[in-house]
This record gives C-alpha cells, structure tokens and sequence, in this order.
C-alpha cells in the first residue's frame, strides 16, 4: 500500500492521510494523487471515531482484485465500515476483530494491520478497531 | 413535441440458457418485439442498445438484416437498459425518427461481479484489501437505513418473499418457486444483513422495445402504451453511491430521488397516481429504499407497508410484478427494458394471473453504478 495513506502516531495507533479541497474545503480519502494533488491540502486525521455503518463480508472476495487467503476452507470473513474521523468525514475500511460483535455507533481507533495473501506473502493496510472496552 | 408510444415489447426468458449466446439471446428479443409492434425490420429508422458481457450490441444488425440504420452503443452499468429507452424516446420526442428500437441482453458468468478498481478510478489497493465489492455497498446502506428508520429482517425477507411469489407467476422469470421467510432469512449470509435469496444473481436474458410517434403509432393503430415522461438523473453532492473510500458527513440527496422528481414533475402526476411501479431491488433493501427515494412512501412506512401487504399484486401499489430483479436475475444491459417491458403487459392486460386490475399508469425505476438512476412513466392509451 502507498505510503501516503496513513502514517502511525502514538500507542500503535495510525493517522490516515486526507486532502482538504483548497476551494471548496471539502475533505476526501485517499489524497489525490497527480494532476489533482495541488488542489488539496494533506491533511492527518484523528485516530478516533464512531462507525457509521458496517456489514460482514462473509463470502470470499474474488481475486482479482483481493489479494487475501479466498480458498473456500480458509477464509476468515471480516467485517467493513465507514467510521466517522473528525466533524467533516467518514472513511470506509476493514474492522479488526470479531465481525459478530461489530455494531452501529461503537467507538473506533484508526490502526494498521497485516493479513495474509493468497501467495504466502503479507499486505499491510490501515482498519479500525473497537476502542479499548468499548462495545457501543 | 412529438408523444411517444411503445408499439412493440419482446423478451427472451431470464435465468440461465446452454447453448446460446448473449447475442442470440438479443436477436430473439429483437425479432419478437418488431412482430409485436407489427413491422418489418426494414421499418425501424433507428436503434439504440447496450450489452455489458456479451458484445457491441449493435452486433444484432448482421443477424437482423444490415439497413443501414443508426444503430448506438449505450454503456451505463446497471442502468444501460433504461438509458437505451431514454435514448430511443428523445429521438423520436424531438421528431428526428418516427420508429426506434431499444434492446439489450447479456449473459454474465455465475456468482459475484469483480470489478476493477482501476478502471473505476479507484486505488488498485481499493480491492486488494476486499472492498471492491456492490454486494458491501448496499448492505452499509440498508444496514444504517435499517437503523434510521426502524426497518426490521422480516421486511427484508419479506420483499424478497413476494419476489419470488410473483415469479412464480411469470413465464419470463427465473427463480420461479416460492419461499417462506424461514428460507430466506436462514439462507447463506452474504453480506449482514442481507442473505443469498435477498440478492439478485447475474443472469441472462434479453429485451427489445420498439417506440413510435404518435403519427406512426396512430397509422399501425397501436396506441394502447404511451410513454408519458422520462428522466434521467446522476448522483448529486453528499449522496452515498457505491466504491467510495470516505463519504462527507453530510448526507445529501440520491439520484434517484432527483430522477423520480423530474419525471413526475414532466408527467404532471405524482406517486399517489401510480398504479403499478417497477424500481431498482437489486437486494431486497434497495427496493425498501427506492419505494422511500421514488416519493411513493415516507422513511420507515416501509415497514408497515410491507407487514400489510400493499406492495403485493391485488395491494395498494404492487411493485415488481415480474419478481423483479431478485427472481429475474441481473442481465445488466436487460435489466432496464424488462422493468418497461412488464409495465407494457400489465398496460394491456395481458398480465394474466399477476394482472393489476385497472392499471393506468405504470412507472418504472432503474439504478446502476457509480450512482444514476432512470425513471420512465407509462400510461394506458
């Protein structure tokens, strides 16, 4: 994953990297990149939010494009949401831990995680995970 | 301005077919809907249409006999079918033709689409990770819907129920046997909270319609179907669409409520008028929100609307007549035209045992990716 997604900050938590429209002061994810980029400010987000909506990815993905473990035996379903960062946006990614205990309006902490890919390798990408004791 | 009717409707049976092409599939289609409309090929002065995995459609004309007639590709996601219509009916709205055919078919591979991220101009990390799939965008959106507005599993359950209820009554149908909610909410979880019967599958299958001005319509004496008004509307600002990494805070409005406005507001007419309305269920929960987006109910009604049975055929505004997507499976460049297609039979009364009584004006819904939707209103002649 491009570097410039998210950098770590303190207690293993990360910093996911948005750009600021520099005219209409609208925020998105991923700053763009190329032509675009000078339109934007980078900006960092906090590493604390609230989900706004989830569901469980309990079928393998197809490859391409995902790039994790999908044989039928061992895919480990996860769980996807979008979690509020600040006052102006909400980020769509993976939810770390257990998809059955995932639920609308829990608190959530930006982190970085590993999964296994379907060739042996690794890929890191930022996730979210509940924060600590909470459960919504 | 000239008015528009539709003079002819043929369609290819959904669902899977060994032995035949996507492309075959859309010659049958084309064929029946020229006899239906009782003319020869030779007479069609234009023709728009769309096929996603099976080919240029244009493909048809070789087969079709090569008149010469315009003949264009139309692309446009889940919505092709619907934008093919569009195309055909401002053509002859404006006075340029006074016949044009409208088809698309398609014949995807079994289980899930994998789109590209790239080419959906988004990070290729976007699907490495597992995020590049419809199936999550629309189980986030019902999954806060749900939230929201207090819509419960049964209802869910229930949309698909009379689905398949009613494709169970459609010779052009796929899924054909009916299921109770125990089925269907114990079915393979997909994606929470949607299960394997609340979606639809890809499929296959073909469409054809053929519009006429009124001029024409009038000469051939079929004027049973006129296309009252028809509206096609992309996402605007702020409204939550498929494959984005982040989403404003703000929530705005959708496509599809813009279309649905912009049509009524042509037909001079409001949803309290319909009398039987095809829109988007690509799962179950789409079709719970489209009713809420289309103006034909407020957010949360769906819930009762639902428990009373008022979206059933013999109910206050029965949707998806045919079974919809959910029984008919998504051929996507077909998918469009077939809603229009059903809502011709059901203008005729040729409906049989899934007839709307006294149906006069029949509306119809589609949405496709990244985020537009196409709305045409039908009305008996």
């Amino acid at each position: 994953m491009n570097d410039d997604i998210f950098v770590s900050a303190e207690d293993g938590k990360v910093r996911i990297i948005a750009g600021r429209n520099r005219t209409t002061g609208k925020v998105v994810f991923p700053m763009p990149q190329g032509v675009l980029e000078g339109d934007y400010e980078r900006i960092e987000l906090p590493s604390e939010g609230t989900l706004w909506t989830y569901t469980v990815q309990r079928i393998p993905p197809k490859n391409p494009p995902f790039v994790g473990v999908n044989s039928p035996d061992e895919y480990q379903p996860f769980a996807v949401g979008y979690v509020q960062l600040g006052d102006e946006v909400m980020i769509e990614g993976r939810i770390e831990g257990d998809p059955d205990s995932v639920e609308i309006g829990m608190a959530m902490e930006s982190v970085a995680i590993s999964f296994p890919t379907g060739d042996g390798a690794e890929m890191t990408t930022y996730a979210f995970a509940p924060a600590n004791g909470s459960k919504s | 301005m000239n008015d528009v009717y539709v003079i002819g409707a043929g369609i290819h049976p959904f669902g899977r077919h060994e032995g035949k092409t996507g492309l075959d599939i859309g010659v049958d289609a084309t064929k029946l809907a020229v006899k239906d409309g009782g003319i020869e090929w030779g007479d069609v002065e234009a023709a728009f249409g769309g096929s996603s995995a099976s080919g240029n459609a244009d493909a048809v004309l070789p087969r079709m006999g090569l008149t010469g007639i315009q003949f264009i590709n139309v692309a446009n996601g889940c919505a092709t079918g619907g934008s093919s219509v569009l195309s055909a009916y401002w053509a002859i709205k404006a006075g340029e033709f006074d016949t044009a055919l409208a088809v698309g078919f398609d014949k995807h591979p079994r289980g899930s689409f994998n789109p590209d991220p790239v080419k959906n101009g988004k990070p290729k990390w976007y699907g490495e990770i597992g995020m590049m799939l419809t199936t999550q965008f629309f189980a986030m959106k019902i999954q806060r819907y749900m939230h929201d507005h207090g819509i419960s599993k049964e209802s869910l359950a229930g949309v698909a129920i009379k689905a398949f209820e009613n494709g169970s009554r459609t010779p052009h149908a796929w899924r054909r046997t009916p299921m109770d909610m125990d089925t269907v909410l114990n079915s393979r979880m997909i994606s929470d909270p949607l299960t394997q019967y609340m979606f639809c599958s890809p499929s296959e299958g073909g469409v054809a319609l053929i519009l006429a001005s009124e001029k024409k319509a009038r000469e051939l004496g079929r004027t049973q179907v006129k296309l009252r008004s028809a509206a096609f509307k992309t996402r605007p600002e702020n409204s939550f669409e498929v494959f984005s990494p982040s989403l404003s805070v703000e929530r705005g409005e959708t496509p599809t409520m813009l279309a649905a406005r912009a049509a009524f507001e042509k037909a001079g007419i409001g949803p309290e008028d319909i009398d039987v309305a095809q829109i988007q269920d690509t799962e179950s929960g789409a079709e719970i929100m489209h009713m809420a987006e289309n103006g034909f109910c407020q957010d949360g009604d769906q819930e009762q609307w639902i428990a009373e049975g008022r979206t059933a055929i013999g109910g206050q505004l029965p949707i998806n007549t045919d079974g919809g997507c959910i029984a008919c499976g998504e051929p996507i460049g077909a998918s469009g035209l077939r809603q229009i297609y059903e809502n011709v039979i059901q203008l005729r009364g040729q409906a049989e045992n899934r007839q709307v009584e006294g149906a006069r004006l029949a509306y119809s819904q589609v949405y496709g990716a990244p985020g537009l939707s196409a709305v045409a209103i039908l009305e008996k002649g």
